[in-house]
């Protein structure tokens, strides 16, 4: 793609569910355990708290990223998270743009340095 | 490193876990039936060729190293246009994961099949089922990222590699159908599960 072409920097594919810092860090901790993870061991990955970690899988559950099972294990409630096919597909995507974005800046930053004063 | 290429480092680490957990969709049951049919023929073509393969030892390991060389080669030509098909940025990376499970299996199958060539010929013999149980090890390495069912060709290479050790003996160790069957059956396994995976993902997707 041109440099020039209208868009080129945009970047539409920066989602913006996934750009933020702890929604990032919990989607990369899924696709590390893809038959999904205890609310508590999340928790314990992302150094989040209960009320931080909550909030971000609701909003990552609304986006239908993040499928939640609540059951019970040895009569005590029991939170499991994992990734859906869609938010496998949409991280995929993300840092396809995101590597892009920090090649745009990589390539600028050489052209910065090369040029003449 | 500077923060940009610490950053690309970072994204190449999260496409490799994400390329890691996802399941391997690029081995194709055609692909892999034809190598069923690879070693029926080989097998057709040994007992024609070399019909006294303990006194051709030579001969019966060329045979049946071209047969491995062409099986390997076909799968791999199917997965490399599957993947170019699939024009996913994760495809390469897949495919990468996969050789890396595979090829520690491939490499010592080919360096034993040497060893015992050069060195020990008298234990020649066993070769037939050490391969198949080298292959049993490439197969469940593989499955963490194959259709569960997978596990089920590992456990018949297992299976049929120990039986082969326990139960042939010179001659009949090389007989063609020691390595008909358990070759022939076992990828026809492998394909059967794949294409009815396949048909599962479509149901999925």
């Amino acid at each position: 793609m041109s440099k020039t072409t209208e868009g080129r920097y945009a970047y539409e594919g920066l989602d913006r569910v996934i750009h933020e810092k702890a929604r990032l860090g919990i989607l990369t901790c899924l696709v590390s355990h893809p038959k999904g993870l205890a609310f508590s061991d999340l928790r314990r990955l992302c150094k989040l708290t209960d009320g931080n970690l909550s909030r971000h899988l609701q909003v990552l559950e609304e986006a239908e990223m993040v499928a939640i099972e609540k059951s019970f294990v040895d009569n005590r409630p029991h939170t499991s998270c994992r990734l859906t096919p869609a938010g496998r597909k949409r991280y995929a995507g993300y840092l396809n743009v995101l590597e892009q974005v920090v090649r745009d800046a990589e390539e600028a930053a050489v052209l910065l340095r090369t040029s003449p004063a | 490193m500077d923060d940009l290429g610490e950053a690309l480092d970072s994204i190449r680490t999260m496409r490799s876990h994400l390329a890691r957990s996802a399941e391997f969709r690029f081995y194709g049951p055609a692909a892999i039936g034809f190598t069923a049919l690879l070693a029926a023929a080989a097998a057709y073509l040994q007992s024609v060729l070399v019909p006294a393969p303990g006194a051709h030892l030579l001969a019966y390991l060329t045979l049946w190293t071209i047969t491995a060389l062409l099986a390997c080669s076909t799968i791999a030509a199917d997965v490399a246009l599957r993947a170019r098909r699939a024009h996913s940025g994760l495809a390469d990376e897949m495919v990468r994961e996969a050789a890396g499970q595979l090829l520690p299996a491939g490499a010592a199958g080919g360096l034993l099949t040497a060893v015992i060539a050069w060195y020990a010929p008298q234990c020649a013999w066993m070769l037939p089922g050490l391969w198949q149980i080298i292959l049993a090890l490439g197969v469940f390495s593989a499955c963490r990222t194959l259709p569960a069912p997978m596990r089920l060709a590992g456990f018949w290479y297992a299976a049929t590699g120990l039986a082969c050790l326990a139960l042939a003996q010179v001659p009949h160790a090389f007989s063609p159908w020691a390595m008909a069957l358990p070759f022939g059956i076992g990828e026809a396994l492998a394909a059967i599960i794949l294409l009815l995976a396949g048909g599962a993902h479509e149901q999925d997707d």
